[in-house]
């Protein structure tokens, strides 16, 4: 079980020396603005915004990549905090991260065998044989077989399919209880995204862990995902069981998303408005509702108070941060969108 | 000290294979290897000890004689055989100019890694040290340093090492800069690996190319600043090295008299460091490949 | 911009200080102790009290140091060991005859091997750009001294066209006036010869940087696009080509520029040009320290205000560069 509780990471604009003189001094960006959720063991939740909405920095803050401005992680009731000051190196015994891009995120420099047996290496495990089994077994886990053709192979060798199975076993390898795919099939071809989709969700089951899929798409989340929360500039907006966010948004930025999938069928039409205008400017965020200056139902409420989560139909599971969930129009979506 | 994949032997064999592949790069390595072979079997090939007088048959000392069988390069002017001089003088500039370079890549190198990678204060500090080596003018700074330390051949290696890392440092750093911010980085630091470990096992033999590079430039700038010294005056007197060959016969005045003097051993650091340029310049070909001719 | 100057010229002012206190430091600190050869253990003890005194020797070391700074920023340099003259008098004279040199040629080879570069870039793969990478890469691998006597061996010696060296002929006057001097006849024939050795010597590395920074260009998409547009070859070069390729090269600059004034040493040995470098090699090999100290410094201060002309220019000469 994970818990994010009030997780918050501000970026200042300007930094350094530089920003006692500057005139941006004291401004900053907030990429996660308290944001909380949870995640049963064994269950996915699937983070979606648009670009820039802060997603990456979510994982990169938990990962504690970027240090968090408030806020804390429980990872089955043990806080982040404690464990990371205790000792960083176990922390990520915990809790692991995929990267977006599989050609980055592999040192080119090293062959298979020394990206698996590091993360084993610096958490003090020095057996050649354990390590030589783990790897093995690892690569087997992750669909890259057989393992031993891999072990000696240098990474150009391998297309961008295999680059992310192998970011995916070296993010295994340690047994985390947590892990953070960050938009992990965004840059591989159409044809072996699904391969990865199964395979997460396999090990998703099989590993008994957490997983915080990132995304910006919202197409192939119900696959994947137990749970959704919809992400608006470091807001969660929308978060529930992925079919009812799906099929009854109490969100007006949730039925934008869901409107701007394609369907493929050109008989169907789709009702709910398209979302217009382009993401404000995350210095100088609007007044009350982030989302009201392109919001089609915006009222003056919207534009002084901001708005809490509060449950849509009566559904605990189920919450949105509107003042008008449930005054808006009827969302009739054909279903089809999730193919 | 890189990784223990041996990956620091295999890209260096790579870059052997590399350089090869080119045909003045290969020129140059044979070159350099012939020369290795001069320094290291000189007492073999030199007919002469290079500091020996030689008499002719009447006894009498002989004085700058031109390049005959007996001395295909001539004498100086105390009779020593120049040819002989020249042979020894691969010597000095290899050792020099090895250990310099070694020097100035380990120096380099490290403080490039540590400024780049942990940028912030360090990165401001150590940058504003080595600007502040940039204004140092490396050779009176090195005569300096020498007339006041005595003139051993470590002295002179020393000298050079601390004023050359500069470049390679300033190198390395912008190369590191770019690199730090690479995924693999970050996920490396979520492996659990430490700072030290990133710098050295992640960063490292990805600039070990480019450290390559620098080592071929360093030792070509390094042979041709130890003839400098060396044609002023400040080389270890008891060595005989190209440079000295040429401050000797400049010293007596005898240099536009006998040019067999004076001609072999510039041409012998010409061939050299020309050697090592195109080695350099053929490995900087192959790893970025948009120098390769379209 | 005027905030970027004021800290680049702290800075000088900053490496300057770091340098004459290394110079102080090393001169006290180091073996070689240069006062004992002027004060000889011969000398009777109370001479050798006067002589102290008079160098201020006798003073504690931080004493010394602040009188040390102190008449740097006056720049007065104390009294020559050898000469018993003022060493800021000796020196005067030097610099100019130093910057006489190096100035031109440095000016005169940038502009030419910028030049060439692109020429041998533009014959891309032909014998003209194998032969020519060939020559200046042994060209540049000979020690410029070793070539400076070469010349001077076959111009002056067997051809007779220029001196052996020195500025003026001895024994002319061109009265008071220096301009006189610096225009007349006798100093160009004999600025001629290491003018141009230094020139050809340092036309190499620009050269060579220019080839292979067009050659990274010619690979560049913009270029297939000027060609997709229908322009010349020719007009590529010159236009685009050229103008791209001519930034990393100026990034080069103040580092050739400090490999120059420092090498000034050897080639105002080889041709005895009465420079600075000659002064100090001069003052060296006779230990007279506060004309090395003087030198070293004047040395340094060229190279630091040479690296910072070469920062300004680069900055007027890339857009892109927006000073903070
Ligand atoms: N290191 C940083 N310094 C300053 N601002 C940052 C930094 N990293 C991210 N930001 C800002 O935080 C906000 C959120 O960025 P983030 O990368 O988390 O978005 P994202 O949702 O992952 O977008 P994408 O879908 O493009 O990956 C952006 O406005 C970004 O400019
Ligand atoms: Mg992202």
């Amino acid at each position: 079980m994970i818990d994010v509780i009030d997780l918050k990471k501000y970026f200042p604009v300007v930094s350094g020396i530089r920003s006692l003189f500057s005139r941006s001094r004291g401004k900053v960006v907030k990429a996660v603005d308290s944001v909380s959720f949870q995640i049963e063991t064994g269950q996915v939740l699937g983070l979606v915004g648009e670009s820039g909405c802060g997603k990456s920095t979510t994982g990169r803050v938990l990962l504690d990549l970027e240090q968090p401005t408030s806020g804390d992680i429980l990872i089955n009731g043990e806080s982040g905090r404690a464990l990371k000051k205790k000792n960083r190196k176990t922390y990520y015994r915990r809790i692991q991260m995929i990267f977006q891009d599989p050609y980055g995120s592999i040192n080119p420099q090293h062959n298979v065998a020394s990206i698996l047996s590091r993360p084993l290496m610096y958490q003090g495990i020095r057996d050649k044989t354990i390590i030589r089994d783990k790897m093995l077994e690892t690569l087997d886990r992750v669909g890259l077989s057989p393992p031993e053709a891999f072990l000696e192979k240098y990474p150009h060798l391998l297309s961008g399919g295999q680059r992310q199975r192998l970011c995916i076993g070296r993010a295994i390898i340690l047994e985390p209880e947590f892990l953070v795919a960050d938009e992990p099939i965004s840059m591989l071809d159409v044809s072996i995204k699904s391969g990865i989709i199964i395979l997460l969700k396999r090990l998703v089951r099989e590993q008994n862990l957490s997983l915080l899929y990132i995304t910006h798409d919202l197409a192939t989340v119900g696959h994947l995902c137990d749970k959704i929360a919809i992400m608006y500039m470091g807001r969660i907006v929308e978060i529930g069981p992925t079919d009812d966010v799906l099929d009854r948004p109490g969100h007006p930025y949730t039925r934008a998303l869901i409107s701007s999938i394609p369907i493929p069928d050109p008989s169907i039409t789709r009702s709910g408005a398209p979302i217009s205008g382009a993401i404000s400017d995350p210095v100088n965020l609007p007044s009350g509702c982030r989302f009201h200056p392109r919001c089609p139902y915006a009222e003056n409420l919207c534009r002084q108070r901001e708005p809490v989560s509060a449950a849509v139909k009566d559904n605990p599971e189920h919450g949105a941060a509107c003042f008008l969930t449930d005054k808006l129009p009827g969302f009739d979506l054909t279903k089809g969108h999730r193919c | 000290m890189f990784t223990n994949d041996g990956g620091m032997v295999t890209v260096f064999l790579n870059s052997l294979k590399m350089v090869s592949g080119s045909k003045l790069g290969l020129a140059g390595l044979v070159v350099f290897i012939v020369c290795l072979g001069v320094a290291v079997f000189a007492p073999v090939l030199a007919p002469y000890q290079p500091l020996e007088k030689n008499y002719d048959a009447a006894g009498k000392l002989m004085k700058l004689h031109p390049p005959s069988v007996q001395h295909p390069l001539g004498t100086t002017l105390l009779g020593r055989d120049v040819f002989s001089q020249v042979i020894w003088g691969a010597r000095p500039a290899l050792i020099i100019g090895l250990s310099t370079a070694a020097g100035v890549i380990l120096i380099g190198v490290n403080i490039g890694l540590i400024s780049g990678y942990y940028g912030g204060w360090i990165d401001n500090l150590l940058m504003r040290i080595t600007d502040i080596f940039m204004g140092v003018p490396f050779l009176p700074f090195i005569i300096v340093m020498l007339s006041l330390t005595g003139r051993s051949m470590v002295t002179v290696i020393f000298a050079m090492v601390i004023i050359m890392w500069r470049s390679t440092a300033r190198v390395i750093r912008s190369q590191v800069l770019t690199l730090r911010e690479r995924p693999f980085v970050d996920a490396a630091r979520i492996s659990g690996a430490s700072g030290l470990k990133i710098i050295y096992v992640e960063i490292a033999p990805n600039i070990l190319p480019i450290a390559l590079v620098n080592v071929a430039f360093a030792l070509a700038w390094a042979i041709i600043t130890e003839a400098s010294i060396g044609f002023l005056g400040f080389s270890d007197p008891d060595v005989m090295s190209w440079g000295t060959i040429i401050y000797r016969s400049f010293a007596s005045q005898m240099s536009y008299k006998a040019w067999w003097w004076v001609v072999p051993p510039g041409a012998a650091i010409m061939v050299l460091v020309t050697a090592v340029y195109f080695i350099g310049r053929a490995y900087e070909e192959m790893i970025n490949p948009r120098l390769q001719k379209i | 911009m005027l905030k970027y100057l004021v800290n680049r010229i702290l800075f000088m002012v900053l490496t300057i200080y770091v340098l004459a206190t290394l110079m102080f430091f090393m001169f006290r600190l180091l073996p070689g102790d240069p006062t004992m050869t002027v004060i000889s253990s011969a000398m009777s003890p109370k001479a050798q009290e006067a002589m102290k005194r008079q160098y201020g020797l006798d003073k504690p070391l931080y004493r010394q140091y602040t009188a040390y700074l102190n008449n740097i920023v006056h720049l007065d340099f104390g009294y020559s060991f050898q000469h018993s003259r003022r060493v800021s008098q000796m020196i005067a004279g030097r610099m100019l005859n130093t910057l006489l040199l190096i100035l031109p040629s440095m000016i005169a080879a940038y502009a030419l091997g910028v030049i060439m570069g692109a020429f041998i870039a533009y014959k891309r793969g032909g014998r003209t750009e194998i032969s020519s990478v060939i020559l200046a890469t042994a060209f540049q691998s000979a020690p410029v001294f070793w070539i400076g006597m070469l010349c001077i061996f076959i111009f002056s010696v067997h051809l007779d066209i220029f001196p052996l060296g020195h500025i003026l002929s001895p024994g002319m006057h061109y009265g008071k006036s220096a301009l006189a001097k610096y225009l007349s006849l006798d100093f160009f024939h004999h600025f001629a010869l290491p003018f141009t050795v230094i020139t050809a010597y340092n036309i190499c590395f620009p050269m060579l940087l220019m080839r292979s920074s067009m050659l990274e260009t010619f690979g560049e998409d913009f270029i297939e696009l000027c060609k997709m547009k229908g322009m010349g070859e020719k007009r590529i070069i010159y236009k685009h080509a050229m103008r791209n390729s001519f930034l990393p090269i100026a990034t080069t600059l103040p580092l050739i520029l400090g490999w120059a004034v420092a090498g000034s040493v050897v080639i105002e040995t080889v041709f005895s040009w009465p420079g600075l470098g000659l002064l100090m090699v001069e003052a060296v090999q006779c230990s007279d320290y506060p004309v090395v100290q003087a030198c070293f410094l004047m040395i340094a201060v060229l190279t630091i205000v040479g690296n910072f002309v070469a920062d300004l220019l680069y900055g007027i000469l890339d857009p892109r560069i927006v000073y903070k």
